[in-house]
């Protein structure tokens, strides 16, 4: 599980040009939009994308869930790790 | 029309002093992927802009302060952000989904667009490009507004090299630099007179882009610029400072 925490993290930094961040700066826990990182809209639209090329998980653009599924690094990891376990 | 210049502000990789400036040599055009630091714009800003937006807001920001509630702001770039959006078709042609971030930033106003939300610009803005003549339009659509009423406007010219795929289309040398005026439309101490004129063509097309010609007459001290585009001559002279 930390490998998948380690992926995940690596993708949020690159995929959002994140320079100054480092992994260990992200909290697994914390909330990755508003307060936590400061992550915006488009960048849940990057990181939807994102998940999708590298993770092979299907996001349902209506889902009332993916607000839960993007909370922070943890969600993120519980969500593509019930994707590919379907 | 003369119109003022009261402050500017230039950004190329190497050169951004007015030192620096009276020193470039339009032969030796600068390269490499130097970037300006663009300490004003929010780092969660400014990790989204590639070179062509973050140069114009180095150079814009240093103005940001003195603009009034009714200034208005026109950006100017012939060719816009090429290296972008060529990326966006290169992703089209493969069938795969565009970069939510890179599409929303792939429109000419973009570098604008960012500009007057950081700063709160509710005057009017304009983004354009008008070929080999850009620089010059912007300036004379920046004097338009001051001889309508306008007691400044702030002039920013972007540009950045053509993607490398659009290179063996390019018709003119052209290199990475952003160029800020701040333009006024009477004397203030400090500023310069300056006066621009246009005539049809007149001689050879300059083979520099319109922005290197004028940034080297800008940093040196020539009392006048003549240069000729494709269609148009036009010539710049500027008079002392105002004590």
């Amino acid at each position: 599980m930390a490998d998948i925490d380690t992926d995940i993290k690596q993708m949020i930094i690159e995929e959002l040009e994140l320079e100054d961040i480092a992994l260990e700066d992200i909290d697994t826990e914390a909330p990755l939009f508003g307060d936590g990182l400061g992550l915006d809209s488009i960048d849940a639209l990057e990181l939807g994308l994102a998940l999708q090329k590298r993770f092979n998980v299907k996001i349902d653009a209506n889902s009332e869930q993916n607000k839960e599924h993007f909370r922070s690094v943890a969600s993120l990891r519980n969500f593509v790790l019930a994707q590919q376990a379907q | 029309m003369q119109v003022w210049v009261s402050q500017w502000a230039a950004w190329a990789p190497g050169i951004a002093s007015a030192q620096q400036w009276s020193a470039f040599d339009p032969e030796q055009l600068p390269t490499g992927d130097d970037m300006p630091p663009a300490a004003g714009v929010p780092a969660m800003t400014r990790r989204r802009l590639t070179r062509w937006g973050r140069q114009a807001l180095e150079v814009a920001d240093t103005m940001a302060g003195a603009l009034g509630g009714d200034t208005p702001v026109i950006f100017s770039s012939r060719h816009g952000d090429t290296a972008r959006t060529y990326k966006l078709l290169e992703s089209l042609a493969r069938a795969e989904a565009l970069s939510p971030n890179a599409f929303s930033l792939s429109v000419h106003n973009s570098a604008l667009g960012l500009f007057s939300i950081l700063h709160q610009v509710k005057a009017p803005t304009l983004a354009l490009a008008a070929g080999r003549d850009t620089l010059a339009a912007a300036w004379m659509e920046a004097a338009s507004w001051l001889s309508d009423g306008s007691s400044q406007v702030l002039l920013v010219h972007t540009e950045e090299p053509l993607a490398e795929f659009y290179q063996r289309y390019a018709d003119e040398r052209d290199m990475p630099a952003a160029l800020a005026l701040l333009l006024t439309a009477g004397p203030a101490s400090g500023a310069v007179p300056v006066e621009l004129s246009m005539s049809p063509a007149r001689g050879p097309a300059s083979a520099n882009a319109l922005s290197v010609d004028f940034l080297h007459w800008w940093g040196g001290s020539e009392p006048a610029l003549e240069v000729t585009t494709d269609q148009h001559s036009w010539r710049w002279s500027r008079a002392l400072a105002v004590a």
